[in-house]
């Protein structure tokens, strides 16, 4: 049972990830490897304002959603002046030069040694302490980001994300602040990877850098596409099938270290096939074809 | 150190850079994407070339094979995946994203089969290097000097003076021209692919020799040369140059900044040419958005 709920957390945290990537990739076309990057951030400013400030939980939570904000808003101003290949590039940069900070910069983050000892959170006076509770909490606050998710999605600014990802001139010629939406688009996504990454920290009750590499962007992409990109439910699903389907090979019995890499070929394998059968995902929309392909 | 020493040291990054780059700047300019698989390629080489060595064969027949295999791998790539995604869904993020799973596959493959470990194609002896003004440079870090400037000279010459090159170079600069005047695009592409993956078998033996084998170990020399390619403007020449450019920078500039900042010192190097030169040293204009 504690088993289940464990990998409920952990499907929790990843569908809040994927829906955030989602926003930025699925709905506006933007290809991001950053995210990672984001979601370390909101770890460890909720991290270390836990462990030496002592603030609460909700403090925390908004704290580490403005300042991974405000990072996202950075990591956006690029898509202005440079797009597609090198926009990915430019966000590969973002995400080594963060976790090259997280690592690096010993005397506040600890580096490689991490940040252990985070305390349970305590929200409106309840301490969440067990694994239910956890749940519970990683619950609500994936409704919240999915019910944020769904209602930017099927408003006017929704719209206009969709429109910069199909035609980006013509939503400009059409009158459309095309920077504006493009640089908030990522300060929303990377709020959204940040409170992730604060049920992360709180769950774990340690953090390092290791868990915000590239791998782990290049994960949250991949639960994206296969899931599906530019849908409500996409995200969710890869986040699921992406977060069960190690745990099955763990089941067969192999050994750890085979069933790490077996992972691996698995993700890429499903990537490689997604994109040659089915390469809008299992239940997206977006399809990551440029104007060209579909002419 | 002496000076001569971060000089050299500057030289040989950047001439890993310089073979990494070249096979990924052909393949970018040509095929419109770009092959994060190509770090893939970087990887598999020195473990065939490992397990060739271990059967008792000479050294010469393990790189030959290993090369062979990272040419196969590379035109087989295009044949079965890329290919495929041909017209009707080749835009650039769907090749990428099907490279990057050749990736993971291929680190995955490699860490199961071999295990994650480092370990060496060398073998176990030590050899002392020799002396070029001041500085010390092994045998191998030697053969990286000689061979880099001879590679990228046949690919020039390949480039310029065949045929087969004229057309990956016909291609690169405006694909649908070249297919009107009647240029077999699916031939030029499978030999774009082959000839980068040929500078990348070559590039990851030396860089295994030079260093060590491991399944992780063709991320960061694709890195680098990622950048190199970017800031050099996308064409060869300018890889070479942005190679040299962050060869040199990088390791003069370890003299005063600890070595574990040289990753993000690189990468800020991109970030600010992207803001301030998109086109890099020898590029263009730049792509406007478009449509």
């Amino acid at each position: 049972m504690d088993y289940l709920l464990h990998i409920l957390i952990l499907i929790g945290i990843y569908a809040i990830l994927a829906v955030s990537l989602n926003l930025i990739a699925g709905y506006t076309g933007l290809l991001s490897i950053a995210q990672g990057a984001f979601f370390g951030v909101g770890a460890y400013v909720a991290a270390l304002m836990a462990i030496k400030l002592q603030s609460p939980f909700l403090v925390n939570i908004v704290c580490a959603v403005v300042v991974s904000g405000l990072i996202g808003a950075l990591v956006g101003i690029p898509s202005l002046r440079i797009h597609d290949d090198y926009f990915v590039i430019a966000t590969f940069a973002f995400q080594v030069i963060t976790f090259s900070v997280l690592n690096n910069w010993v005397s506040f983050t600890r580096g490689p040694m991490g940040l252990p000892g985070i305390p349970q959170p305590t929200v409106f006076g309840v301490q969440v302490s067990s694994d239910v509770g956890f749940v519970i909490l990683v619950g609500v606050l994936c409704a919240l980001t999915f019910w944020v998710t769904y209602r930017i999605v099927r408003s006017p600014f929704g719209r206009v994300l969709k429109a910069i990802r199909e035609d980006e001139v013509f939503a400009q010629a059409a009158g459309k602040n095309v920077a504006a939406y493009k640089v908030l688009v990522f300060v929303v996504g990377a709020g959204m990877a940040a409170v992730a990454g604060v049920m992360y920290a709180y769950y774990i009750s340690f953090i390092d850098p290791t868990s915000f590499t590239v791998m782990e962007s290049i994960f949250i992409i991949s639960i994206v596409i296969i899931g599906g990109a530019g849908s409500l439910w996409g995200p969710v699903a890869g986040a699921v099938v992406l977060v069960v389907l190690p745990e099955f090979l763990r089941f067969v019995g192999l050994p750890t270290s085979v069933a790490a890499n077996l992972r691996q070929i698995i993700y890429g394998g499903l990537l490689v096939a997604f994109m040659m059968w089915r390469p809008r995902g299992f239940l997206g929309e977006y399809a990551f074809q440029g104007k060209e392909a579909r002419e | 150190m002496e000076m001569a020493q971060y000089v050299l040291n500057g030289l040989i990054a950047a001439a890993k850079m310089c073979l990494v780059g070249s096979g990924l700047c052909i393949i970018w300019r040509a095929r419109r994407f770009i092959h994060i698989g190509h770090a893939g390629i970087l990887a598999v080489c020195p473990y065939v070339a490992l397990a060739v060595a271990r059967t008792g064969l000479p050294p010469g027949c393990a790189v030959c094979a290993a090369i062979v295999v990272g040419v196969c791998l590379g035109v087989g790539l295009e044949m079965l995946v890329f290919r495929p995604l041909g017209r009707s869904r080749g835009s650039g993020l769907v090749l990428f994203i099907a490279s990057l799973g050749f990736l993971l596959v291929a680190e995955g493959s490699l860490s199961l089969a071999f295990g994650p470990d480092v370990q060496s194609l060398s073998g176990s002896s030590v050899v002392p290097g020799s002396s070029i003004l001041g500085a010390r440079v092994t045998s191998v870090q030697s053969g990286i000097l000689v061979c880099t400037p001879l590679c990228l000279l046949c690919t020039w010459s390949v480039l310029r003076l065949t045929r087969l090159g004229r057309q990956i170079t016909a291609v690169s600069c405006n694909r649908e021209l070249a297919e009107t005047v009647g240029i077999g695009i699916h031939r030029v592409y499978l030999c774009a692919m082959g000839l980068g993956s040929l500078l990348a078998g070559i590039a990851g033996i030396f860089i295994a020799y030079d260093t060590a084998v491991s399944p992780e170990m063709g991320l960061q020399p694709f890195l680098m040369a990622i950048v190199a390619v970017v800031i050099g403007g996308g064409t060869l020449g300018g890889t070479v140059l942005g190679a040299c450019f962050i060869g040199m920078t990088l390791h003069l500039c370890s003299i005063w900044i600890p070595l574990r900042l040289q990753e993000p010192l690189l990468f800020i190097i991109l970030l600010a040419f992207l803001f301030l030169r998109p086109q890099g040293f020898l590029g263009g204009k730049t792509k406007k958005a478009t449509g």
